[in-house]
């Protein structure tokens, strides 16, 4: 999806592309990070570009369609603004410098209103930026207009309207300062666009009427005073446009009484001469401070953007999956596997019947006389015969051994001792189907594991449950109905 | 250069695939009690940004060592020759079938990978084994040998004297409990087989203390802003009628939501280890995971005594009061201060026990509104930070002792650097501070820094610890 890259929408592309990873598992989410980072080969200080980077690798309908509907939003509210702010300046403007041809502008009321309006709006500007980000805006304030202008916005692009202002405390922490701030800029695009209707209905009614300006005051004010006055107020263009500096004469013959004789109206070509002091006053001190207050909060707006974009909750482990290395140390995307359900041999409880024969596999035992009497006493009684097999004798001797069991006619059983943590090897398991098919069906093939002997006093270590079911699970794979498990019991262990 | 592998060779069911997991950190590794488990070498490489810097292959047991041996020997010509004989074993067709295991388990040694063989030292050493080791020496690749004391170090020695016949390095390494500081160790240690491996290994080894570090910190950022958010909480609901058992369904609801959001952080740090979905059954994690948040067996392990309570109480009282005596210029004569503090101490002394706070705030017309939280309790926050610190350091070791092994009583003092006197004071202010809602800036790092040095001495405490 295309990603315009609107500064603004970033904290809020960021917070909801972090929320659709919420569900992804951690290791994935490095990998893939990692991946774009290293695909871009971004260098580590461009941190913002990174962010953008990231937002455009990753970027769903939902983002794109997220941050269309910011910068729509976004255009909508500065167009309102900017239009309200012109308009009612124009109006204000037109309202009061407009000659209606019988009395004056009084310059004490023209400028003393603009200077109120001025104070009242740059008050208002200092105490919001220096304020924290504390909840709410100043009720009546430029900013508060704003916001209440936010929730008139067509439902499709409330949106941004929502995400912005309502935040809940959690979200206050992150965006308060921005959310500050936009509106503070706002405030500031209205104020300017303000002062620039000011002064766009101050020339169009220069140009095409014909303005009256005099100046009447109750208070004993002398014309001297107010030259002294006036000529403190127009230092600054002094020299750059001597027009707009009024002369001791202007001030003096255009004093107007109300209640005087109205033939100073013959004075209106004098009185109009005010206009180049009056424009200059709407221009230095009312459209300059709001182009500084402008600029002021535009840079404010666009460090706590970038600033917030950094803070908002999961960008940092963004930034740090990015950074960091990708290790593996497996193969990606493998799964656990699951162990097989195996049902194992049942475990039988020993009993050494008559006509045994008995075999020691791989030395479990030191010699299987000694074994078995220690585990059933009177038991190798019942033995016919004993082997060794398995462990240091050869494949061959093990061959050897079953044709020699096979010539022996009367046995009963074959048990095999087996050390019992020693889990049993395919050669265990070949043994025994050799063994199988050499008795034929139907004679018993007993398998014994039986713990260790303690190098104390020679008695054995019970078998221990792990150990036992190790060996049942793989006896069941042989898959021979008489082959049996046996089980010493502790009782019999001496 | 090639890529240093090591082919992980035994007996079955003796800890090859433990040892490969504990080493890749991998749970796919498929371990069992059934033998045989392992049917095909598998490769477990260690990548940076996609560049494998060794690569770790956990093998088939060997199921019929005297037959192959056997064959080696009939095929034997000159001991120079004696890997040749073994390619030759490997690829013969006939083999492949009857000894499936074994050419399988031969193939990455035939093709350069260095022999960590493993054997279980705790249970006796037996000459069956003695034909394997014999068919290794026969590949004349470089190798070492792990002695794995699964259940215990009874034969270890045993063990050690007979395989330091057939390999020149034997370690002790039991990868269900050895420290993060024992794998590395153990990786070092297969530099030494092959001089052209040590370059990649080392290069491995820094880059995995590095992401430790990074994990740490992680960790420690997942932990301080969850113990913000949870020493904050609040819930309210609506109800037109208080009545009792409304009160205490609304509680318990509060505090499942703060058990959930423990479980969650817990998961952060599991998955953050990569230790998410490990079968912990019967583990200290698992006994960890069982004692209830709110159990009181739980807050006696893991809270404030109240002698420290009443302690903290009393000076972070004292330090209010003490505002107060600056601001006379000390022409309270420190009454301030010994106000404060007996305040503070009388508080908890009082009604310490009281754990949330409730309140009923009026709505319109017959609508009340029930505000619950944030928890009250002083010990909370203690109890909450030791028990995922516990998690942490479980997690981040990959510890997988059994509950029968430790108590978590003893896993606390055994794992568990202890809070020093100005910690707890300081951790002390900061909750109280959440709890109060009178946060400062920089109390979310301040946590932060604290929880992760507790981490980081948490970890080395561990390290020196936890044996082998």
């Amino acid at each position: 999806m295309r990603i315009r890259r609107s500064k603004i929408a970033l904290p809020f592309l960021l917070q909801e592309q972090i929320q659709q990873d919420g569900s992804e598992a951690l290791s994935s989410l490095v990998r893939r990070d990692r991946a774009i980072a290293a695909k871009e080969d971004l260098l580590p200080k461009k941190t913002h570009a990174k962010l953008w980077k990231w937002i455009e690798a990753l970027a769903t309908e939902d983002v794109a369609i997220l941050e269309s509907k910011i910068i729509s939003a976004n255009s909508l509210l500065r167009f309102c603004v900017v239009l309200l702010g012109f308009l009612s300046g124009f109006f204000t403007s037109y309202g009061l410098c407009r000659f209606d041809g019988k009395e004056p502008v009084n310059l004490v009321f023209l400028l003393g209103f603009f200077f109120i309006i001025q104070c009242i709006s740059i008050g208002f500007f200092i105490y919001a930026s220096m304020r924290g980000k504390s909840k709410g805006v100043f009720p009546c304030s430029f900013a508060f207009v704003i916001s209440r202008l936010l929730s008139f916005l067509p439902s499709s692009w409330r949106e941004f309207s929502e995400r912005f202002f309502t935040l809940g405390a959690k979200n206050y922490v992150v965006f308060g300062d921005l959310q500050k701030w936009f509106l503070l800029r706002s405030s500031q695009v209205f104020s300017l666009a303000f002062f620039v209707g000011v002064v766009v209905a101050f020339a169009v009614l220069v140009a095409v009427s014909d303005l009256a300006f005099a100046w009447s005051s109750t208070l004993d004010v002398s014309s001297l005073k107010v030259h002294s006055f006036t000529s403190k107020i127009a230092l600054p263009w002094r020299d750059i446009v001597p027009e707009g500096f009024p002369s001791m004469e202007l001030v003096e013959q255009s004093r107007f009484f109300r209640l005087e004789d109205r033939s100073q109206q013959a004075n209106a070509k004098l009185f109009g001469l005010w206009w180049p002091f009056v424009g200059m006053c709407l221009l230095v001190y009312g459209l300059l401070p709001r182009i500084l207050t402008y600029l002021f909060s535009y840079f404010s707006f666009e460090k706590k953007l970038k600033k917030t974009s950094l803070i908002v909750p999961g960008v940092t482990d963004v930034l740090a999956r990015m950074d960091s290395k990708a290790i593996s140390l497996s193969q990606p995307d493998t799964q656990v596997q699951e162990t097989e359900d195996i049902k194992g041999l049942p475990l039988d409880a020993l009993s050494v019947k008559e006509n045994t024969i008995a075999i020691n596999w791989s030395q479990a035992v030191a010699k299987i006389e000694a074994a078995l009497e220690k585990i059933l006493p009177g038991s190798f009684d019942l033995v016919l015969a004993d082997f060794n097999a398995g462990g240091l004798s050869s494949p061959e001797q093990d061959l050897e051994i079953i044709s020699q069991i096979e010539k022996v006619k009367e046995k009963e059983e074959i048990l095999i001792v087996v050390k019992s943590w020693e889990p049993p090897l395919g050669e265990f398991l070949d043994f025994l189907k050799m063994l199988r098919a050499s008795l034929g069906s139907g004679k018993n093939i007993g398998v014994v594991p039986i713990g260790y002997e303690k190098s104390q006093n020679g008695t054995m270590h019970e078998v221990k449950e792990m150990h036992a079911q190790a060996w049942s699970l793989a006896l069941s794979k042989v898959e021979d109905p008489w082959l049996r498990l046996y089980k010493v019991n502790p009782s019999e262990v001496v | 250069m090639s890529v240093p592998s090591f082919a992980v060779l035994g007996h079955p069911n003796k800890g090859k695939s433990s040892i490969v997991a504990a080493m890749a950190h991998d749970k796919s590794v498929a371990i069992s009690a059934v033998p045989g488990t392992t049917v095909f070498s598998e490769s477990f490489p260690m990548s940076v940004d996609g560049t494998v810097l060794y690569n770790l292959i956990d093998t088939p047991g060997f199921q019929r060592p005297r037959k192959v041996l056997e064959w080696l020997k009939q095929h034997e010509t000159t001991v120079d020759k004696h890997p040749e004989v073994l390619k030759l074993f490997v690829e013969n067709k006939s083999n492949q079938k009857t000894f499936p295991d074994e050419t399988r388990l031969l193939k990455p040694v035939l093709e350069g990978a260095g022999i960590v063989y493993v054997v279980d030292g705790s249970v006796p050493y037996g000459a069956e084994y003695e034909a394997e080791m014999e068919i290794l020496r026969w590949t004349a690749q470089p190798s070492l040998a792990i002695v794995n004391p699964i259940g215990g170090e009874e034969f270890v020695e045993q063990w050690t004297k007979a395989l330091r016949q057939f390999f020149n390095v034997v370690h002790v390494f039991n990868p269900l409990t050895a420290s993060f500081e024992k794998r590395l160790e153990l990786l070092s240690s297969f530099s030494n087989l092959e001089p052209a491996w040590k370059k990649s290994l080392e290069h491995a080894v820094e880059i995995l203390r590095e992401d430790r570090l990074k994990h740490i910190e992680r960790s420690a950022k997942f932990v301080s802003n969850a113990l913000f958010d949870i020493l904050s909480q609040k819930k309210e609901v609506k109800f037109s009628e208080k009545d009792i058992s409304f009160e205490k369904k609304a509680k318990a609801s509060y505090r499942k939501e703060i058990i959930k959001k423990e479980a969650k952080v817990k998961n952060r740090i599991d998955q953050l280890y990569a230790q998410d979905g490990y079968a912990s059954q019967g583990s200290l994690i698992d006994e960890l995971d069982r004692l209830e948040l709110f159990s009181n067996e739980s807050w006696k392990l893991f809270g404030l005594s109240r002698k420290e309570t009443t302690t903290l109480a009393a000076l972070s009282g004292a330090a209010m009061g003490s505002a107060i005596d600056v601001s006379s210029g000390g022409a309270s004569l420190f009454l301030g201060a010994l106000t404060g503090g007996l305040i503070g101490a009388g508080a908890v002394l009082l009604g310490g026990e009281k754990l949330v706070e409730t309140k009923v705030l009026m709505l319109n017309v017959g609508n009340k509104v029930l505000v619950i939280g944030p928890v009250k309790n002083p010990t909370f926050g203690f109890v909450l930070l030791s028990r995922i610190r516990l998690h942490h350091m479980l997690v981040a070791e990959r510890s997988h002792a059994s509950r029968e092994s430790i108590s978590v009583n003893d896993a606390l003092d055994v794992f568990l650097e202890p809070l020093e006197f100005n910690v707890k004071s300081s951790l002390d202010k900061i909750f109280r501070r959440i709890r109060d809602e009178s946060v400062k800036d920089d109390d979310l790092e301040k946590l932060h820094q604290i929880i992760g040095t507790l981490f980081k001495k948490d970890l080395m405490k561990s390290s020196k610890t936890i044996t082998v």
